[in-house]
């Protein structure tokens, strides 16, 4: 991440949520939706993005798939099966540490 | 549109950088859109290629590797992982061949277990042996690619091979070895608890390069679109 070191943690659950949302992504893509949703407050780095996707893929969360456009070969990646679940649990994980978070942070 | 002279200078830019194909691959289309994306605000290739390049800097710096070769940063952490995960399986395999064997100790005779310790042997020898006939042509295709590995798992079967250059010794000296770990059970022999664990040790190596093995070719499953029109 280059501007909060607080999203760091987070990285995995924006990957998954993202793909939940757009059914297959490949990695520039993933980094400039994150970028856009948060008006540019998120930028995450390649060198993090790329070594979690294939942590996440040798996993099983997430596949890939080898696709040619426009000339060019790229490499998307969707949510498994197993992935799809991981990701509903994680997200109501994520919703529940937010409210409990902005409990705290609201006195 | 970006030409095909500078799509050479990217790729020989990422070549430089010892990347595995597979990565290559994927990094050259991130390397193509993100400077399709600057060259869109007015900035000529060579400022974006810059501004890429700045950007990846970090990420792209070459370190030395275990084996005293250079890779990238990104390459290595990626690698690691991935090796991290592996030698968990195999140590969980070589786990699970300890609890086999005590297992076979204490409920067969010493003779039948005499009997049934090398087909056991012979049998998870032939397991990587087996995939490896049956993907021959795949393994084969690599040695068209001599100058640059196809994947963060090209040329890690040495390991395979190293595995199993135990599998002949432990069959060749099995009636001492299975003597001794049934003794080892028996009597509490530290020599006994020592050759479980030498051929324990063995099957585990062996797995860890079949696990390299497996992996190496779901990776270039994916490739061979890629791999049909690339050329250096």
């Amino acid at each position: 991440m280059k501007k909060n070191s607080l999203y760091k943690g987070t990285l995995q659950n924006i990957i998954l949520k993202l793909l939940s949302k757009e059914v297959k992504m490949y990695g520039y893509q993933i980094t400039q939706r994150a970028k856009e949703l948060t008006e540019g407050e998120l930028e995450m780095t390649e060198g993090a993005l790329y070594p979690l996707l294939h942590k996440l893929e040798g996993d099983g969360i997430i596949k890939s798939e080898v696709q040619e456009i426009n000339g060019r070969n790229r490499k998307y990646y969707l949510l498994t099966d197993k992935g799809k679940k991981q990701q509903a649990l994680q997200e109501d994980e994520m919703k529940s540490y937010l409210f409990n978070l902005k409990t705290i942070f609201d006195i | 549109m970006i030409s095909v002279e500078h799509k050479k200078e990217i790729r020989d830019y990422l070549l430089s950088k010892k990347l595995p194909l597979d990565i290559l691959m994927e990094l050259e289309d991130h390397f193509l859109t993100q400077i399709d994306t600057l060259r869109i605000q007015n900035i000529s290739f060579k400022n974006a290629f810059d501004e890429v390049k700045q950007i990846w800097k970090e990420d792209l710096k070459l370190e030395k590797a275990y084996n005293g070769k250079e890779i990238a940063v990104f390459v290595k952490d990626t690698k690691d992982k991935e090796m991290v995960k592996i030698f968990r399986k195999s140590f969980f395999v070589f786990l699970m061949m300890n609890a086999v064997v005590f297992m076979l100790c204490m409920l067969l005779e010493k003779e039948v277990f005499s009997e049934i310790l090398p087909v056991l042997i012979m049998v998870l020898t032939s397991i990587p042996a087996i995939h490896f006939l049956r993907y021959i042509n795949n393994f084969n295709y690599v040695h068209q690619f001599k100058k640059i590995k196809l994947n963060i798992f090209h040329s890690s079967n040495a390991i395979i091979i190293l595995g199993g250059a135990f599998q002949p010794f432990l069959l060749g000296k099995y009636g001492k070895i299975g003597l001794q770990i049934y003794k080892g059970f028996e009597q509490n022999s530290l020599t006994g608890i020592l050759s479980l664990i030498i051929f324990s040790g063995c099957v585990g190596l062996y797995s860890y390069g079949f696990f390299i093995q497996m992996a190496f070719m779901k990776s270039l499953r994916k490739m061979k679109l890629y791999l049909s029109t690339f050329n250096l």
